[in-house]
């Protein structure tokens, strides 16, 4: 499926970068609504009412914000063990299971963390009390089987087998036998646990592994999709009582749960992990800009750029914002820095975020966000390729080819002076005209340019500017997919229109909940849920909901021996 | 010139030596290996630093053996050991990157597959192949060392020193985070923490734990309790596999094989030899951190010391392999587009021609994009710049001190540990130019088989898989026809 938008490919040096093949695809939206280049319905799958291919997940090794979040609500630790753990990214996003694989020595991280999860649990009177409801001292005492059974069904995220008491139980009695106290004992049968596949995988099981027939999730299994989908995070107890009773396959109690977990604090993990990876907010920690250029970038203003991004798309979560806002919407959440380097009034809040709505301005939509702004931007400038590809690549899912390879190597003497050197006697418009002259390059550079050009009133940290440095004035003329507009508001409108755009949406949530690639099977079972969600009302909530709903998200098959 | 198909006499007479009745022309490579089959080298180490060399101050002077060369300004650190290294000129992967591949030079492109000598898929963890360090582990790792009865209980250790999250340039993080890739899809990451890699170690070596003898009674109630928890983990795994499907189960073997590596090492802790030394747990302890919001990017932790985190992971390094308890290390100086600002070093300067430097008693001097962009930006500003070469310097004197304690560690059969190691010491970028020919690459130890007290300046390209390939043939006597793009050995880097 689509890369992670990524300003890279096109983005740091682009005047070296050419396209010959492959972005001809791009340039129109599909008269049907498709991606382009996207399969139309294979015969045997076609949209209807009749049942879909629900697919299957793979086991899922919980991922580092999963870990830590897991073992925060299991333990009442405020440790982050996943500090420790190998930063990690995955593939489209971070918690696909396929790219979740497992080293000696992330396993070592993972049996050191138990360890120490334990030992910090033993000590702690309120931690060791969530789960020593009675003090064992013997060898098969009844209160460890007790204490593990009950405990156990919290770390598994299901109930144990009796059998699988008794494996814990092997390694609390061979602690006794050590001459350690029931509790120590305890500790070490939990170790065991926490270090064990049952907790540091999700995995759903099928009964027949090689029966391609679909069957429902257990409710366990349902109510850790919903818990990891919306906290990063095991499920609430009401949440596991409902799964014993089996009470979550009814659609109003599905329905009812989405609710209860998005209400709840905890469900800014949804916030941060999907839109923070959708939007590139995670990556712009690490984005570099130039001082000598950009002196007022700070570490402080990026950080309040990206809570302004995460804000953004909770406004959206959380009070049912229509999406065809997303473009148009008037209003920001700035701090004190951030209002400056906006040219708003302070708000006098000083590190704090708070919404503000300033009419006036040209500043409207998500195209306005600074972050977005500076993230498709090289370190010393605009880059309108890079902002070009990006919005193909992540609100309209029709990335671009990346560049090929059969193109003169870069100059190397060029690549240091791009960078340093500020707006000078040739603007970054005139530039790329140049730079599109070469039929080579046209082909690509055609289609993503004038989309970014369209944008260059804002600067490569998303200041407002009506001229470049040198003094040239800003013409913000662009096409998009054959259209021309001027300036971001009418850029926004464009997308905001454009079918591919609510289909992308659907489509990365859809990726993002299941925790997998999407598939060829999946095309029906999308357009199911496209067409209850435009039926419904296009906001993420109902999105998430219909997608939840989805029979992709509650049942599961095997796979072909 | 192809340089695999120079013959020089020694090879001739070397070839002959080991009496094969083949007709001389015929392949010397083969003889080369079987050579080196005789004298296999003990280790393998690679030492990797990041954003290539200041060019201006690289090239050692004069080429060829012992008064014929003089080592540069970036090189004299290294003057102690001019006798036990190789410095290879010309070394190159403009093969690979000639197949098609983006050629936009990019850190993170020139990492990885600089050991791997393969084409990576840019978006994804998917290298190629594994890396040179991997390959000589999964022959070797696994096996004791001629003067040890005892297996290594680690077959290959990743260690480094970067603390930061670096911007990896749009690629997956494992292309600039990690060397050592055991599979095409499988990054080993590093570990960056000096008190994990000793307490891993420590807790190998007998009695109880080595330094802390009075401890035995805790150490052996640990390996007893550690044990216990992998039996239950295996057992519980093994459990499982009846309700997967294929591709689960396959997924699930990934971790029991994990678990099973973890048990072998705990079942050996307390039984390797030790050396007679008497090691001390590090007081610096390091972590790789994503930067969080609201911390100053530039900051490092409290207590934390750069230089004292390269010269720890130094003594780690020598602790690991003077136990035997490991053959083979990767160690990354630092991540492939670092913006670690190297505060704490002096400035020095440099004069074109000139083999020294000078230290002046002032900051380190980060000009243009340094200042926020650390040691990557000053990567940015030229061959020449002085702030680029004060960091790549550094790099060269921590390889020296590595080489220091290397060589003052004596083994049983006279030699000393450098003697029986082989070493690779380079960067996958050349320079500020950000090309991958004319890599920094230094060979030193190798057992005698590798040229030492040399100046290889091949007049035309090498290719750095033929460079890794020798290495592996002739170093450690494994028998691959090639690795990644390679042609063939590189006869010359031969003693």
């Amino acid at each position: 499926m689509q890369q992670a938008p990524n300003a890279t490919g096109y983005g740091i040096f682009p005047f070296a970068l050419c396209c010959v093949v492959g972005c001809t695809g791009l340039v129109q939206t599909a008269p049907d609504g498709k991606r382009a280049g996207q399969a139309s319905g294979s015969g045997g799958n076609a949209v209807g009412n009749g049942p879909v291919d629900p697919g299957r997940v793979a086991i899922h090794r919980l991922n580092n914000t999963e870990y830590d979040n897991t073992v925060r609500d299991l333990l009442g630790t405020a440790s982050h063990p996943a500090a420790e753990f190998l930063a990690e990214e995955g593939l489209n996003f971070d918690n696909t299971a396929t790219a979740l694989g497992m080293t000696t020595d992330q396993y070592q991280k993972y049996f050191d963390a138990a360890n120490a999860l334990i030992g910090e649990s033993l000590a702690s009177n309120s931690q060791r009390a969530r789960f020593m409801a009675c003090v064992p001292s013997a060898v098969a005492d009844p209160c460890a089987r007790q204490i593990l059974g009950n405990f156990g069904l919290q770390i598994y995220r299901r109930p144990l087998e009796p059998a699988e008491v008794d494996r814990a139980m092997k390694v609390y009695d061979a602690d006794i036998a050590r001459a350690q106290t029931g509790t120590e004992a305890i500790g070490q049968a939990l170790r065991a646990m926490l270090s064990g596949a049952s907790f540091l995988y999700r995995i759903e099981h099928d009964d027949n592994p090689g029966s391609l027939t679909p069957h429902p999730l257990s409710g366990y299994e349902l109510a850790s999709r919903l818990s990891y989908l919306t906290w990063s995070s095991l499920p609430y107890p009401a949440l596991f009582a409902a799964a014993k009773s089996d009470s979550l396959k009814e659609p109003a109690a599905l329905e009812a749960t989405v609710d209860r977990l998005l209400a709840d604090p905890k469900a800014t993990a949804f916030a941060e992990s999907f839109a923070g990876q959708w939007l590139g907010l995670r990556k712009l920690i690490t984005h570099s800009v130039t001082p000598q250029i950009f002196p007022t970038y700070t570490s402080t203003l990026a950080d309040a750029m990206i809570a302004e991004g995460n804000q953004w798309f909770q406004e959206f979560l959380n009070r049912d914002r229509p999406l065809s806002d997303w473009f148009t919407a008037d209003f920001n959440f700035v701090n004190d820095e951030l209002a400056q380097h906006y040219g708003m009034a302070a708000p006098g809040s000083g590190a704090a975020l708070v919404r503000v709505q300033v009419p006036t301005d040209q500043r409207r939509g998500f195209l306005g966000l600074a972050s977005f702004l500076t993230l498709t931007s090289v370190p010393s400038r605009t880059s309108p390729t890079a902002r070009g590809a990006w919005i193909l690549t992540a609100m309209l899912c029709s990335p671009p080819p990346p560049p090929p390879g059969n193109v003169p190597k870069l100059d190397a003497a060029a690549t240091a002076a791009e960078s340093s050197v500020p707006s000078g006697s040739e603007n970054v418009k005139a530039r790329l005209e140049r730079h599109r002259s070469d039929p080579a390059c046209a082909g690509c550079h055609s289609l993503l340019d004038p989309i970014g050009l369209g944008l260059e009133r804002f600067d490569g940290i998303g200041r407002y500017r009506e001229a470049y440095g040198n003094g040239d004035a800003i013409d913000p003329g662009g096409v998009l997919a054959g259209a021309p507009f001027a300036g971001a508001q009418e850029l926004g409108e464009l997308i905001g229109q454009d079918r591919r755009f609510h289909d992308c949406v659907a489509s990365k949530l859809y990726t993002y909940a299941l925790g997998r690639e999407i598939e060829d099977y999946d095309e029906a079972s999308i357009e199911k849920v496209k067409a209850k969600w435009s039926a419904r009302g296009v906001t993420f909530r109902n999105l998430m909901k219909e997608v939840v709903l989805s029979d992709a998200f509650r049942l599961r098959r095997g796979e072909a021996p | 010139m192809n340089p695999k198909t120079w013959l020089s006499r020694r090879n001739v007479l070397r070839g002959l030596g080991v009496g094969l009745a083949l007709p001389w022309l015929e392949s010397l490579s083969i003889k080369a290996a079987q050579a080196a089959t005789a004298a296999p080298t003990k280790r393998y180490l690679l030492m990797y630093f990041s954003c290539g060399v200041a060019r201006a101050y690289w090239p050692p002077q004069g080429a060829g053996a012992g008064s014929a060369w003089k080592l540069s300004a970036l090189l004299e650190p290294l003057s102690p050991h001019k006798k036990s290294i190789q410095v290879v000129s010309n070394v190159g992967q403009e093969a690979l990157y000639n197949s098609g591949v983006n050629p936009n030079p990019s850190h993170s492109l020139y990492c990885a597959p600089s050991f791997s000598c393969t084409v990576p898929d840019v978006s994804k963890p998917i290298l190629g192949g594994p890396t040179v360090d991997q390959v000589i582990a999964q022959n070797i790792g696994g096996i004791a060392a001629s003067g040890s009865t005892i297996p290594p209980a680690f077959k290959s250790l990743q260690v480094g020193c970067s603390t930061m999250n670096s911007n990896p340039d749009g690629r997956h993080p494992s292309m600039t985070r990690s060397v050592s890739w055991s599979a095409s899809d499988v990054p080993l990451y590093k570990e960056v923490n000096p008190q994990a890699v000793f307490d891993n170690l420590v807790m190998q070596l007998a009695p109880g734990g080595g330094a802390n003898p009075q401890n035995q009674a805790l150490a052996e109630l640990r390996k007893a309790r550690d044990i216990s928890v992998l039996d239950y983990v295996a057992e519980e795994a093994t459990s499982l596999q009846t309700k997967l499907s294929a591709s689960d189960r396959h997924r699930l073997d990934q971790f029991l094989s994990s678990v099973a590596d973890i048990e072998g090492r705990a079942k050996a802790q307390g039984t390797a030899m030790t050396s007679g030394k008497v090691y001390t747990r590090p007081t610096l302890s390091a972590s790789y951190n994503e930067r969080r919001p609201g911390a100053v990017l530039k900051a490092d932790p409290e207590g934390y010391d750069r230089n004292t985190h390269a010269e720890v992971m130094n003594d780690l390094i020598t602790m690991a392999f003077e136990t035997n308890l490991t053959r083979v290390i990767s160690h990354m100086l630092d991540d492939a587009r670092s913006e670690y600002h190297y505060n704490f070093l002096k400035q020095r300067t440099f004069t074109k021609g000139s083999l020294t430097s000078t230290q002046l008693d002032v900051p380190i001097t980060t000009i243009q994009q340094g200042d926020l962009l650390g040691y990557h930006g000053l990567s940015h500003d030229g061959d020449n710049n002085d702030g680029y070469a004060t960091v790549n310097r550094w790099f060269v004197e921590k390889f020296a001190s590595l080489l220091d304690r290397l060589s003052m560690s004596m083994e049983a059969d006279g030699k000393s540990v450098l003697d029986n190691t082989l070493i690779l010491f380079m960067s996958g970028m050349q320079g500020s130019s950000h090309q991958l020919t004319q890599l920094p690459v230094v060979i030193a130890g190798g057992n005698g088989i590798f040229k030492t007290d040399y100046h290889n300046n091949f007049p035309a390209q090498v290719k750095l898989a033929d460079v890794h390939l020798t290495m592996m043939k002739n170093g450690f006597g494994i028998q691959l026809d090639h690795f990644g793009y390679s042609g063939g050995i590189v006869e010359e880097l031969l003693a």
